[in-house]
């Protein structure tokens, strides 16, 4: 861990129980987030990427989900081993989170007013007329046209991507290092969703901090990360920084995620699909998780959960059978 | 670009690796309910009530029966529970079997053993036939105010409006009166009574099989049925009801419960099933001239009472939490 | 003249001025205050076997259009045209006759199947349409249809709950299939799916097109999804169609300012290529507040005084590429590089 680290995720476990048996979500997943970067965790639903993100605020809900095993340090605080009090206080203003559905996240009985305010004094003491321009100030930073009469609106009145706008605005309220991002612009259409990531990057830009930014879009990956994590069945498989990851894929899976993107290049072209159907984390296949699907799987993958690969320059991937065939 | 080799799969592979194991519907049914304790105490409770109904009613009736309800021992009157007869008072027929009063006699030296069994059949029939009734018309007013409700009738005013109001004019009513206004109009008979009970309960069951067909009219399922082409009639019920059809059981398993209760409540006043015929209703009324002198012609009705109705409360609840969709999707 | 008819033939849907205006309520009484223009006055048409990609952001009319058609939704105003019949008028027993001709796969995997009846049962429906009567030719159909699709046979006593979101998909395929269609509406068959599935699904419609001889009307905000399935596209914004075009010339010859802002904001998976913006954010979204003039009016960043006061029209710009704009048909619209 260098100097330059403010998160770092080690061997994080989290399992919940399911009916006879339990799902290991997440088992063994290890990243971090260093200092002004934007780090992707991409993988599909139920890979484990939102529950990893969640325990790092300790959000999971214990019990039904049970962490295993791990360390989760924030700038060398160990955030397994806080207290509830303490953790509470650092939610908001050192680690913020940005949700998915912008609509469900905002309290529809407040106004966008009263909830930044309500983020902005949690962790600060601040007078009503400080508080009031504070507001301000940060609905025009997320780039919020008419920011005072917006103020005094319900979350009703805005449109998706002002909604989310304001989920950012509250995140930012602190000044926190790291943000959270959960899948932010799923819910909104292609040209908001431009608009949103380009807000992302230049926030971050201006106020130096790290975003740890989650989602299933291999496009808003490349458009926004530095440093790339993919997930598959609750465990890393590559990782690297953007052109690493998408020009030299090293792992089949993502390889195969890349080439099954449709787009109109492609036409008349057959797609490549990945076969089968993403495993359930109650019942995943022993050995590599990913080698019932897998066009390269021999013997051994059934049988041994494979290793991480050095690559070089921090470009990591978990397939052994891949990493012995690299020069041929 | 990436380096795959895009090695194509064998055509023929199959997509289907099906994620749970494969289990019944009832299979399934049966592991979510079974965690469930005090559903599981309530569908005892309820399975033995029912059997000794049912036994009760071939013990009770008939020329001789086994336990004879109306049979008059004025010499034995109010003997307390677990009583030995006094043999050398009593004719060899009026012995009571076992040889003992179980639940002792009432004030016309009756066993109300006897008397018990008979009235936890006619509790029973109130009970399914009274909600059977309400259920029927329910789900059909429901059924037709929501699949139908925006067909205008003779232009002025929608299916649904016109259902509705009725419900609300329906609930107006304080129901209880209205059953007792009833019954001291028609001649006193258990099928009246059920019949009435019946006619005065069924807006709750319209009410939500209204939302439930609101909500299920516009899900994707039922627009694929009409894209096919599959009639109004077989969508309704074929393709609506059975998914409707899970909390009207659950409402049902509760109004069994109340029309329990109501029953008693009019033979309790005198409006019930005649005499001499018993009812839990009625062996509770008598025993109250008598609650210091003979306790248990009250307190055995009326914990009959409590505890059958509290069974089916806690039953139904129980089929509200397994029948919940959202439970089953993580089961 | 041969051509012309021969054209029309192949014509399998043409829909020409669609309406569909729903009254917004307000207050007390529940009084009509305005409508809203869900759909005002869509055409196109879709050549036989052909796939028409109907492209547009949540809440333009996309979805509404697609009700219209299969006449889950009365239209307001305008023409169906199926195979030369005019259907928007039939009543709901005339209709029957072209409802096995037209399917439709939805979205949402698990909204779509009915919970409670098995796989098997959900496609016998449409086999029953058909008028299989016969149980064991039912059963044959079935597993056939379920094979077509990729499932095993195994698959129809089992229920919806028992598989995934693409499995779930599939199924809706085969239901659709299953009463021999020659039109199925994909009203955005892949968006609610995992990445790695929807190439499967992709692949399989793909592939029943060229069996079977299909014709599709994909509706769809995802462009790269469109952009890889579509011959033709129309862009619909607000209830109307903006833009309709060949895919290759819409992609590479975009002409109306929303299309241009629409094919920048894809984010594209090539490292350090940013999408290019210039879309100022967009204020509530409230068709029901009447506007004059070109519905793209407020986020338009070309916008004029002639754009607010005079009605716009789809004026041909190319061999079959319509745009409803007035610059971009006067060719006054910057080329972006």
């Amino acid at each position: 861990m260098t100097n330059d680290t403010l998160l770092s995720v080690k061997d994080l476990k989290v399992y919940f129980p399911a009916g006879d048996g339990i799902a290991r979500a997440v088992d063994g997943v290890s990243f971090e987030v260093r200092r002004d970067e934007t780090v992707c965790l991409v993988g599909e639903s139920g890979c484990g990427k939102t529950v990893s993100a969640l325990s790092i605020l300790r959000l999971n809900p214990v019990p039904p989900a049970e962490i295993a095993g791990g360390r989760i340090m924030f700038d060398g605080q160990s955030l397994l081993k806080l207290d509830e009090e303490s953790m509470r206080r650092l939610r908001g203003k050192h680690i913020a989170m940005v949700f998915q559905e912008p609509l469900t996240s905002l309290n529809p009985v407040f106004t966008i007013g009263d909830q930044i305010g309500e983020a902005v004094s949690i962790h600060e003491n601040i007078g009503t007329e400080a508080l009031h321009r504070r507001c301000v100030q940060l609905l025009k930073s997320v780039g919020m046209p008419f920011p005072e009469q917006r103020l005094k609106d319900y979350p009703h009145q805005l449109s998706g991507g002002q909604r989310q706008r304001v989920m950012i605005a509250m995140a930012l309220a602190c000044a926190p290092r790291l943000i959270i991002a959960d899948e932010p612009t799923t819910a909104l259409d292609v040209t908001v969703q431009a608009q949103i990531l380009q807000l992302f990057k230049s926030i971050q830009k201006k106020r130096s901090m790290s975003l740890l930014y989650i989602t299933h879009d291999l496009g808003v990956v490349a458009n926004i990360a530095d440093r790339v994590y993919v997930m598959y069945a609750g465990a890393i498989v590559e990782q690297g920084n953007t052109v690493q990851i998408f020009r030299h894929a090293c792992h089949p899976y993502t390889q195969g995620l890349l080439a099954s993107l449709p787009s109109r290049l492609k036409r008349g072209k057959r797609l490549y699909s990945i076969p089968g159907v993403v495993p359930n984390p109650a019942f995943k296949p022993k050995g590599c998780p990913f080698h019932p699907r897998c066009p390269y799987a021999e013997p051994v993958c059934r049988e041994e959960f494979p290793e991480m690969c050095d690559y070089g320059d921090g470009h990591l991937a978990r397939c052994p059978v891949l990493f012995d065939k690299r020069d041929l | 670009m990436t380096n795959i080799q895009a090695k194509e799969f064998n055509q023929n592979f199959q997509f289907d690796q099906p994620l749970a194991p494969k289990r019944t519907r009832w299979e399934e049914f049966w592991l979510l309910f079974r965690q469930n304790r005090l559903a599981i105490l309530g569908l005892f409770i309820f399975i033995l009530f029912f059997l000794s109904a049912l036994i009760g009613l071939f013990l009770t009736s008939g020329t001789n029966p086994v336990f004879d309800p109306a049979l008059i021992r004025l010499q034995e009157k109010l003997r307390p529970p677990l009583a030995e007869p006094h043999l050398d008072s009593l004719q060899p027929e009026e012995v009571p079997r076992l040889d003992i009063y179980l639940m002792g006699t009432d004030d016309l030296g009756r066993d109300v053993f006897a008397r018990m069994l008979q009235g936890a059949w006619v509790s029973l029939t109130v009970g399914f036939v009274a909600v059977g009734i309400s259920v029927l018309i329910g789900i059909f007013m429901g059924g037709i105010a929501g699949y139908f409700g925006q067909h205008m009738l003779i232009n002025t005013i929608s299916v649904d409006t016109l259902i509705m109001r009725i419900v609300d004019i329906m609930l107006c009513f304080p129901s209880f009166f209205l059953i007792l206004t009833v019954v001291a109009l028609l001649p006193a008979s258990i099928y009246n009574i059920m019949i009435v009970i019946g006619l005065t309960s069924w807006m709750g069951t319209t009410r939500f099989v209204r939302a439930e067909f609101l909500s299920l009219r516009e899900q994707d399922f039922v627009a694929a049925a009409k894209a096919l082409g599959v009639s109004n009639f077989r969508i309704i019920f074929r393709h609506i009801m059975p998914n409707a059809i899970a909390p009207v059981l659950v409402s049902a398993t509760i109004g069994i419960a109340s029309a329990i209760l109501t029953e008693a409540g009019l033979s309790f006043l005198g409006f019930g099933v005649p005499p001499p015929h018993a009812t839990w209703g009625n062996i509770l009324s008598n025993g109250k001239n008598f609650i210091f002198d003979a306790p248990w012609l009250t307190f055995i009705p009326g914990i009959a009472i409590l505890i059958v109705v509290l069974s089916f409360n806690l039953f139904g609840e129980g089929l509200r939490d397994v029948l919940n969709p959202k439970l089953r999707e993580r089961g | 003249m041969n051509s012309k008819t021969n054209r029309a033939n192949h014509i399998i849907l043409r829909v020409e001025g669609l309406k569909k205006y729903f009254p917004v309520r307000r207050g007390f009484f529940q009084k009509i205050a305005a409508w809203n223009k869900a759909v005002d006055g869509v055409s196109f048409e879709i050549q036989q076997g052909k796939t028409l990609g109907l492209v547009g952001e949540s809440g333009c009319g996309k979805t509404t259009v697609a009700r219209l058609i299969l006449k889950l939704l009365e239209s307001d105003a305008g023409k169906i045209v199926f195979r030369g019949t005019d259907i928007s008028k039939l009543a709901e027993n005339d209709m029957k006759l072209y409802r096995k001709d037209m399917q439709i796969v939805f979205q949402d995997p698990y909204g779509s199947l009915n919970p409670r009846m098995t796989v098997g049962l959900s496609i016998e429906e449409g086999l029953r349409i058909l008028g299989i009567k016969n149980a064991p030719k039912r059963k044959e159909r079935l597993e056939k249809l379920l094979q077509m699709v990729g499932m095993s046979p195994e698959s129809a006593d089992r229920y919806p709950h028992e598989f995934s979101g693409g499995q779930r998909q599939r199924i809706g395929i085969a239901r659709a299939l299953s009463v021999e269609p020659l039109l199925i509406i994909c009203d955005e068959p892949v968006s609610a799916l995992d990445v790695s599935i929807q190439a499967q699904i992709i692949n399989l419609l793909k592939d029943l097109q060229d069996r079977l001889g299909l014709s599709y009307l994909f509706i769809s905000h995802d462009l790269n999804v469109v952009g890889y399935l579509c011959n033709t596209i129309a862009v619909m914004y607000k209830g109307c169609i903006m833009e309709f075009a060949p895919a290759e010339q819409l992609f590479e010859n975009p002409r109306h300012p929303y299309t241009i802002s629409l094919l920048a904001a894809i984010p594209d998976p090539e490292p350090g290529n940013t999408p290019d913006l210039h879309l100022p954010e967009r204020d509530l979204p409230d068709s029901s507040i009447p506007i004059f003039g070109c519905s793209f009016q407020g986020r338009c960043t070309l916008e004029e005084t002639r754009c607010r006061e005079e009605r716009t029209t789809l004026a041909q710009v190319g061999e079959e590429h319509f745009v409803r704009c007035w610059k971009a048909a006067q060719n006054k619209i910057p080329k972006v590089s």
